[in-house]
């Protein structure tokens, strides 16, 4: 048996669930929404950890959930003449989920070792699974416990972390995740709340994209279309340890809008813009905090938005 | 069976993709440019069939393919000795990207450039073999 050692760790949160997970676990596949969904995080080789979630709808019972996967479980090796063995119960006292109703800790060997975690969140009113799948020659009991001991969910009415490919931001809870867009080299998180916008970009390689040109005229092209709409003020300035930009936008003339071609087609609201955007250079990277609102007051202040976003690990609060 | 069939392509394991090692392919003329961007030269085949093509559509005799920065450094890295997994490590050093997008985009170019025949990979004999599937069981219905 070999140890499995993971020496460098991160966050990874989506809708209101954040975990502690080694930082080369990554999301490989993400669907569904608040009530109702799933997360599979890959390392280079393997598909290592799955959670899902579903609404409880006040129903705590976690017993018959397991008891129904675990009859899943055999008929599929069944049908694969498998051998399985599933360890039901077993020691689970160092589990400490301050949140957790009725935890649940088993685990299921065939070509490799599962460790599964089932628990319904007081907070939220939602049912987990979690599930951890490690090879049958690696040792990874410590690592499996500090990873579900990191297990937290957030309250309906509080604000959520959201944590993935070294982007941690945080959403108010009126706001609800409208799209995303998870390419490799630029993250998008959208989050809306009837017209009002909170929007949250990373993209890699600065270095590159900034070789010849500067941030503004950057991200002028980059956000061309956003930009289309509004008479930009922008203003060079330290956003936080970093040299970024400040900008503002108001809405162009309703008679400008109507020279446009086709203006009444797609036809969209006049919203101001306010935007925070900047470079790290300690993890080359450019990150972009948007809002768009009729009134100031209906969105977060875009300072505690981009307070919000953790960009480097110096970062990361203590403890 | 297709009406155009095509030579099928070995598929291997996740693994053994990470183990494979992309190679150029020795007939292409390269070199780097001032800017340290790599110049790849693609010549017309000297086929009949091409002849006869390039008299009805006019067929260049060379193209030249110019790669971006970062192209280029995978390019060069593409020497028959470095694996996939390694390239993916040093892509992450130097730009300091994360894993798993070092991984999309490499896998992702690498395909394009292996589709148009300008590198291959060289794949372990054993690496060749098929995929196994775990038992699996689902939580709710």
């Amino acid at each position: 048996m070999k140890a499995l050692r993971y020496s460098d760790w991160s966050l990874f949160g989506w809708h209101g669930l954040t975990v502690e997970v080694p930082l080369e676990w990554n999301p490989g596949k993400i669907t569904g929404d608040f009530k109702a969904g799933s997360v599979r995080l890959d390392d280079p080789t393997l598909a290592r950890m799955e959670i899902e979630w579903k609404d409880a709808r006040g129903d705590q019972r976690v017993a018959p959930i397991v008891d129904r996967f675990v009859d899943g479980l055999f008929q599929s090796a069944r049908k694969e003449k498998k051998k399985l063995d599933v360890e039901r119960t077993p020691d689970a006292g160092w589990l400490d989920l301050p949140d957790a109703g009725t935890p649940v800790v088993f685990t299921w060997q065939a070509e490799y070792r599962i460790h599964a975690l089932t628990f319904y969140s007081m907070l939220s009113d939602r049912l987990f699974l979690i599930k951890i799948r490690t090879k049958l020659d690696e040792d990874a009991g410590r690592n499996i416990r500090r990873i579900l001991n990191s297990v937290r969910d957030t309250a309906p009415d509080g604000d959520r972390t959201w944590a993935l490919y070294d982007l941690v931001c945080s959403s108010p809870p009126e706001f609800s995740l409208e799209s995303y867009d998870l390419k490799s080299g630029h993250l998008r998180l959208c989050f809306q709340q009837g017209q009002n916008i909170l929007q949250f970009d990373r993209l890699s390689l600065a270095e590159v994209l900034l070789k010849k040109r500067t941030l503004l005229d950057w991200y002028q092209e980059f956000f061309r279309k956003n930009l289309r709409q509004v008479n930009l003020d922008a203003r060079e300035t330290n956003v936080g340890d970093h040299f970024g930009l400040s900008l503002h936008g108001r809405p162009k003339s309703r008679w400008r809008g109507l020279l446009m071609p086709l203006p009444f087609w797609n036809v969209r609201p006049r919203l101001n813009m306010e935007a925070r955007v900047w470079t790290c250079r300690q993890v080359n990277k450019i990150y972009a905090v948007h809002t768009y609102y009729k009134r100031r007051k209906d969105v977060p202040d875009i300072e505690n938005a981009r307070r919000a976003v953790i960009c480097h690990r110096e970062s990361v609060p203590p403890g | 069976m297709s009406l155009f069939s095509s030579k099928r392509q070995p598929k291997i394991s996740r693994e053994a993709m990470f183990n494979s090692k992309p190679t150029r392919n020795d007939r292409l003329e390269w070199k780097t440019n001032k800017d340290d961007e790599v110049t790849i030269t693609l010549k017309r085949a000297d086929t009949t069939k091409v002849k006869i093509l390039s008299k009805i559509f006019w067929v260049p005799e060379k193209r030249t393919l110019v790669l971006d920065e970062i192209g280029s450094q995978v390019w060069k890295m593409c020497n028959g000795r470095t694996s996939v997994a390694s390239m993916i490590k040093q892509l992450c050093e130097t730009h300091k990207l994360n894993a798993k997008e070092a991984e999309i985009s490499l896998l992702t170019y690498l395909r394009t450039l292996g589709r148009k025949n300008l590198l291959g990979f060289l794949v372990e004999k054993g690496d060749l073999k098929k995929r196994k599937r775990s038992a699996s069981g689902k939580a709710w219905g």
